[in-house]
């Protein structure tokens, strides 16, 4: 086949792909293989590991119990045309947000004297500073990536055979279960991938609502930036866990999105 | 299930009431925006009126009037099924697995859905399917699945809009053979701008334009005896407005301008007349009560139409001398038009490049080839 693609694309191409790679070649070579194992499985770091899986996956179904439900609201819903709009902007904003601001919103919200405070206080939970505002620091920045992907989904498929399978005596439900959700199934993976690993990087939203408590909010993003200048050897060992851990959730998202 | 409509949708700019005895199949006619997609939103509940009512088989499915409890029946409770132009088929599912979801919707045990659903397939001819999913399916292949899909749900109401129309000839014409078989026995409304169509299924014709009704009855009769200009079209009729014009007197020949009768047959009880606006009579049969000076309307097949012969024609009608508007393909035959006729010649006719617009045509118009009835 022939290809329309201008030559002089390929310099910038390459560039770019060597923009990406490259720091991740120097993680790479920085790593001593010989105490990889030895740093990584220290038990400060084992902990920041299981801290963060624990809660990046507890955050990732928090956003598949909120978005999924948002995304239908969003994509099928009769809200007038210019207020979903304002809508769909307003949701998006923990995208563009920087993470920090993200934080400390969440602790104007969640802390000892913020919005909900004096009531959370009465019911005797103390949010800030814990595990549970970790969940929310990441919850909050990852949410939008699967609202985003899986509105894009619904809103380009499916409202036809939506409406068949009504006429033809589905209530809602059975729709929404049985032909909306299958037919988005590929944009849900990838949706819920991509918040699991936007929410295993989380780091701003984090150390500003959370804290840095060594076990219960001080996360493997945390431990590295902690590390880095005490253990130059140990937060590089770690950097390279982490993209380990990203590379298998991205090929594990683009098989599921593929098949 | 009888249905019973009434309807005022200001804003498509829709009002009108039909009422459909229940088995009865109701073919729904008019032009691009008469409003009759908007009909069956309002009945598959897409729709709600600013003020009317829906009731099917003595169920209210939709009822908006001042003063009263608003019911609008939701689209999965209202068991009006649609047969539309795309078949929107669940992708996921095999076309087996499509079938069976309306059965399994409705609470079918698997096994007995998948039972149900092998034997409807097997009716619309397509056992061969059932495992393959919609992607695989040609688009006949699909509407096929999609009216054993509608069939499973054993609607009180089918809804059909235009299911041939996105298919090739072939496809359509397997899908038509299959349609009447059932839709019998079944409360139906077809959309279609396909005179066949109405034939073939449709106890009824409806003609919407406007978002109005126009014109209704039995399809032979409105076929033969359209009202409006639209449904002349879809009958594929040249309609002439004008009054009722004197019987012909004994000996056949007519008073009006170029009216000929070489054959010099009696006039009959049968003949009639109609005055056009133009003065000239034109000749043809009797349908309904007609007294000179009524509003009546003529019907004729362009194609009867001919060039009048100079001399030794034997064929009784009426010449009309006309000034030619436009010419058109029409299948074999070339459809000349005039400011109030239309004539389909054959080609030989006008190849001698004689015929072109503003060009003057003498066209005779035989007496059975022309339908005189009332207007109203």
């Amino acid at each position: 086949m022939t290809s329309t693609l201008p030559r002089w694309a390929w310099p910038p191409a390459l560039f770019g792909a060597l923009f990406v790679l490259l720091p991740l070649a120097a993680v790479l070579v920085r790593v001593d293989p010989s105490t990889f194992l030895a740093l990584i499985s220290a038990p400060s770091s084992l902990s920041a590991l299981r801290l963060s899986l624990v809660t990046a996956a507890c955050s990732t179904v928090l956003c598949l119990l909120l978005g999924v439900p948002l995304a239908l609201v969003l994509s099928r819903s009769r809200i007038p045309g210019p207020a979903l709009s304002l809508l769909r902007a307003l949701l998006l904003i923990p995208l563009v947000l920087p993470p920090v601001v993200g934080g400390l919103a969440l602790l104007f919200t969640v802390g000892r004297q913020g919005l909900l405070g004096g009531p959370l206080q009465a019911l005797g939970l103390q949010v800030a500073f814990s595990t549970a505002a970790v969940v929310l620091a990441q919850t909050f920045v990852a949410l939008p990536f699967l609202v985003l992907t899986l509105e894009g989904a619904l809103r380009s498929t499916g409202g036809g055979a939506e409406r068949a399978a009504a006429a033809l005596g589905a209530r809602p439900t059975r729709v929404l279960l049985g032909v909306t959700l299958p037919g988005v199934l590929p944009a849900l993976a990838s949706g819920t991938v991509l918040s699991f690993a936007r929410a295993l990087g989380e780091f701003g939203a984090t150390i500003t609502v959370a804290g840095s408590l060594e076990g219960t909010t001080r996360t493997l993003p945390l431990e590295i930036y902690l590390l880095r200048e005490t253990d130059p050897d140990a937060a590089v060992a770690l950097s390279l866990l982490l993209v380990l851990v990203a590379l298998v959730v991205i090929l594990l998202a683009h098989r599921r999105a593929r098949g | 299930m009888s249905l019973h409509v009434e309807a005022q949708v200001p804003e498509r700019g829709l009002d009108l009431a039909l009422d459909l005895p229940a088995g009865r199949t109701l073919a729904l006619v008019g032009p691009n925006g008469a409003g009759k997609s908007s009909l069956l939103a309002l009945l598959g509940g897409d729709l709600r009126p600013a003020r009317g009512e829906v009731v099917l088989g003595g169920r209210v499915l939709t009822s908006v009037r001042p003063g009263g409890r608003t019911v609008q029946v939701p689209a999965h409770a209202r068991r009006v099924a649609t047969l539309g132009q795309e078949a929107h088929l669940i992708p996921h599912l095999t076309a087996l697995g499509n079938v069976a979801f309306p059965l399994r919707a409705r609470g079918v045990p698997r096994r007995d859905a998948r039972a149900r659903a092998h034997e409807l397939l097997a009716e619309v001819g397509a056992a061969d399917l059932a495992e393959r999913r919609p992607g695989r399916l040609s688009g006949g292949q699909q509407q096929r699945v999609a009216i054993a899909r509608a069939l499973a749900a054993d609607p009180e109401l089918l809804l059909l809009d235009e299911p041939m129309s996105t298919l090739d000839v072939d496809a359509a014409a397997e899908i038509r053979a299959l349609l009447p078989r059932f839709l019998e026995g079944r409360s139906a409304v077809v959309v279609t701008h396909d005179v066949l169509d109405a034939i073939t299924m449709a106890h009824d014709v409806l003609v919407l334009e406007g978002g109005e009704v126009q014109d209704r009855g039995p399809t032979a009769d409105l076929l033969a005896r359209p009202r409006t200009a639209f449904a002349a079209r879809f009958a594929g009729l040249a309609l002439l407005h004008g009054r009722a014009g004197a019987a012909p007197t004994a000996g056949g020949v007519a008073e009006g301008a170029g009216a000929v009768d070489p054959t010099g047959v009696p006039g009959t009880d049968q003949d009639a007349a109609l005055r056009l606006p133009t003065g000239e009579l034109i000749q043809g049969r009797r349908s309904g009560d007609l007294r000179e000076g009524d509003p009546a309307l003529a019907a004729l097949r362009p194609a009867a139409v001919t060039l009048a012969p100079s001399t030794g024609d034997r064929t009784a009608g009426t010449v009309l001398a006309r000034t030619v508007t436009g010419l058109e393909p029409r299948g074999d035959l070339v459809r000349v038009r005039t400011a109030d006729l239309e004539a389909d010649l054959a080609p030989e006719a006008v190849a001698a490049g004689t015929l072109r617009p503003g060009s003057d045509v003498r066209l005779l118009v035989p007496r059975d080839a022309v339908t005189i009835y009332p207007a109203r």
